[in-house]
């Protein structure tokens, strides 16, 4: 049975990929089980300077999803760089540094210290809700997506990925604009823009009154972006959203998806991901693929 | 930390909104120290996170955690019945630490919050403890007994309907003229917290207090149940479910 997959040339060994911002930089579960199982891990959104992120509560339930608004809390990138790389570097799985910012020059400086590291490939993401500045701002319009893609990819030594937000007009445009700046892959869908109130209090549940929203409600809206985007361009794209069964992954592949990434589940179980690449498999088995590769863009309409 | 596999043994009401469910683990649990804490599912399919609470009492093979119905979830917990299956990620959080210099200990609870301290007694039993434990009325009087079986116990009522009148930070306060305890621990409503740190300080006391926050992972990973600290002028966030949930009165009440 093939489970591997290959993106822009990095090899995963199987198409399960721990999402930003659920996993750390991966230390946290490697107390759970053995982390190099997983295709790959994308750590946590990483900024030029430290951030101290938002103000909590950061996180609501809602109905089959949760809010956050996290804001970015990181060390920044030499924080990373010192406290986050050594353990990295130890793993046998494929690291993915996400990567934010506030300005052009952010995004730049920040790829341009991750690009001298051992890390494997680069997200960029341009699509956080969760900041003032940047973050979504750059993900929005489909020109300022070409423009911060290529003015990263001018400077990133590793293939990059753009991760790009549910929140705009047009999926396929943007997609596209991705393309066209010099993406190697694309990651979709980043939070779905959201909020949560208590009517008791009549006060909004976050502090930072809006959020994004993650989980098994917005399965269908990234689905349907990832197949939009499938079909808009030829580079590979990561599916995310709302996942947490093998069903799940191969609805996504299907979709057009070459790998998944694993957000939300990892709350709800500190093993899911884990659990999901033993899925996958006796799946794979239950339905006689060989090849996950097979699935990749196979729907049938 | 480990995720471990519960059977319900049992849940008993307390009071008409609090009941306590006695845990059994499927597999032996590395030792819980006093002040940290579980992330337990709720037992309801259509709730994706988990709930943190702080471990009341817990031996090899099981926890006994007690928990306020105050939304979906502890509502769902409520349901919770003899063999139920519930996994459960223990032991979290840093939990109070004490070290050899600190013999005397006073213990502050407010309501529910007291849960977290008994199982400091066990953690240190050589230590000398006095527990001061406050409600809102004799109704939601919790715990008085299991604390009398390790520390002498002064409770207080906001109405005055069961033993000291005011609030229990009032009741302690009275007792310093007698005994200065080398540090206090202190688990309750933010406002009752404040004010403890604030005698705390005033006596030149150390407090350590237990915070509460909405979770995610509950294992560090997702950043979402940071709170305010103050560490040499500059704020600083920190995960309460890593870094804390105990922290220094001084870190955190400032």
């Amino acid at each position: 049975m093939i489970t591997s997959v290959n993106i822009a040339g990095v090899a995963f060994k199987n198409p399960i990929i721990a999402a930003s911002g659920t996993f750390g930089f991966g230390k946290e579960y490697a107390n759970f089980y053995d982390i190099d199982l997983l295709g790959g891990i994308c750590t946590k959104g990483i900024t030029l300077e430290a951030r101290q992120g938002n103000p909590a509560p950061r996180i609501a339930e809602t109905h089959a999803g949760i809010l956050n608004s996290v804001g970015l809390q990181n060390p920044g990138v030499e924080g990373f760089i010192q406290e986050d790389i050594p353990f990295l570097e130890t793993l046998d799985t494929v690291v993915i540094a996400n990567v934010a910012g506030s300005t052009e020059e952010d995004y730049i400086k920040t790829v341009q210290r991750i690009s001298s590291t051992s890390v494997q490939m680069i997200e960029l993401n341009i699509s956080c809700p969760n900041v003032k500045a940047g973050g979504m701002a750059f993900g929005v319009l489909p020109s300022s997506v070409e423009k911060i893609t290529a003015a990263v990819k001018k400077v990133c030594t590793q293939p990059l990925i753009v991760k790009l937000s549910p929140n705009v007009a047009n999926i396929a445009d943007n997609a596209r604009a991705a393309q066209n700046g010099g993406a190697d892959a694309l990651s979709l869908i980043n939070t779905v823009s959201g909020m949560a109130i208590d009517y008791k209090t009549r006060r909004p549940v976050l502090a930072n009154v809006y959020g994004g929203l993650s989980g098994p409600a917005v399965k269908p809206i990234a689905l349907k972006m990832v197949h939009t985007a499938y079909r808009a361009v030829k580079i590979p794209i990561i599916g995310i959203g709302g996942i947490t069964t093998a069903e799940d992954v191969l609805e996504f592949m299907i979709a057009g998806a070459r790998a998944v990434q694993i957000g939300s589940a990892n709350l709800f179980n500190p093993l899911a991901a884990n659990l999901l690449v033993t899925q996958l498999s006796n799946l794979m088995t239950t339905c006689k693929i060989n090849n996950i590769n097979e699935c990749v863009g196979s729907l049938n309409y | 930390m480990k995720d471990i596999k519960f059977t319900v043994e049992w849940n008993e009401r307390l009071t008409a909104n609090v009941f306590m469910l006695k845990l059994a683990a499927a597999e032996p649990l590395a030792p819980i120290r006093g002040g940290q804490f579980i992330h337990l599912e709720t037992g309801d399919k259509s709730l994706l996170l988990r709930r943190p609470f702080c471990v009341f009492m817990s031996d090899t093979n099981s926890v006994t955690v007690v928990v306020a119905i105050t939304g979906k979830g502890t509502a769902s917990l409520a349901q919770a019945k003899k063999g139920d299956v519930l996994n459960g990620i223990v032991p979290l959080g840093n939990g109070f630490v004490l070290d050899n210099a600190r013999q005397n200990v006073a213990l502050l609870g407010g309501g529910i919050g007291a849960a977290a301290l008994l199982q400091v007694t066990e953690t240190y039993p050589h230590n000398n403890y006095r527990s001061y434990l406050g409600f809102a009325t004799a109704d939601a009087v919790l715990f008085e007994k299991d604390f009398a079986r390790a520390t002498s116990v002064k409770v207080s009522t906001d109405d005055g309907s069961y033993g000291f009148k005011g609030f229990v930070t009032a009741l302690f306060e009275k007792d310093l003229s007698e005994w200065k305890p080398d540090v206090i621990l202190v688990c309750g409503t933010l406002p009752m917290m404040r004010a403890a740190a604030k005698i705390a300080q005033a006596h030149n006391i150390p407090a350590l207090v237990s915070m509460e926050a909405r979770m995610g992972c509950g294992v560090g990973a997702c950043l979402v149940c940071t709170c305010e600290t103050k560490q040499n002028g500059k704020l600083k966030n920190l995960r309460v479910c890593v870094e804390g949930p105990v922290f220094d009165a001084n870190v955190v009440m400032c």
